[in-house]
């Protein structure tokens, strides 16, 4: 999820084969709630500093990565491991 | 040789936003780039050290105004990929949060999604920059 509006993510992303929801918080509510807000990242104020966070199905996070790099993520392959990997 | 130095430092910083980006372990760290760039300059750096060799004062300020952007260049790019892009410490609340709060938002297709509507499926959530 990020901060954009649903609108701008569609005009940017439109149906380029994404099957998962792609979520607005313009609000900043559920990335404060994670922790991930990044102060003065963005060109005109605050945005969502990258991060992953992996849920069981009990909803508890049991991974999590929080890049100190905006260049460095996880890789894809690196998530769907790790993701087969919980019980 | 300078404006050769020049071109080589513009095309590695160009190159790694334009193609080397598509490739994570050449994004995380610039394999290809940091060399071409350092390359770069070197020769920019060569080409003056040779202009300054010749008796005759053809080139030398605009070899050196040369290698001055070659430097200028690669040491903005330098400081992107070793400051700039540096994020500041994750805070306490990411680094511990143990239950994954609930939440409800709007998706890009005006759906309301809530975590919750995965209770008993492995979720990946995945916070992003945005197109900022």
């Amino acid at each position: 999820m990020s901060i954009d509006p649903p609108a701008t993510t569609r005009e940017k992303l439109g149906s380029a084969g994404i099957d998962f929801p792609l979520l607005a918080d313009p609000g900043f509510e559920v990335i404060d709630a994670y922790g991930v807000r990044h102060v003065g990242g963005g060109m005109e104020g605050d945005i969502a500093r990258p991060a992953t966070f992996l849920i069981d199905a009990e909803g508890r996070i049991v991974w999590r990565d929080l890049t100190e790099n905006y260049r460095v993520r996880p890789r894809p392959g690196e998530l769907v491991d790790r993701l087969a990997a919980i019980p | 040789m300078i404006w050769l130095g020049l071109l080589v430092v513009f095309a590695g910083v160009v190159s790694y936003f334009e193609v080397f980006t598509r490739f994570p372990p050449l994004r995380d760290f610039p394999w290809v780039n940091l060399p071409l760039v350092l390359f770069g300059v070197a020769l920019s750096g060569l080409g003056v050290a040779r202009a300054f060799g010749r008796s005759e004062y053809r080139g030398k300020v605009l070899g050196s105004i040369g290698l001055v952007l070659s430097l200028l260049l690669a040491t903005l790019f330098v400081l992107y990929i070793f400051w700039f892009s540096n994020l500041p410490p994750a805070g306490e609340t990411a680094v511990n949060l143990a239950q994954a709060p609930d939440f409800a938002l709007t998706s890009s297709d005006g759906e309301t999604v809530r975590l919750s509507d995965y209770r008993g499926r492995k979720v990946a959530l995945i916070f992003y920059r945005g197109f900022w």
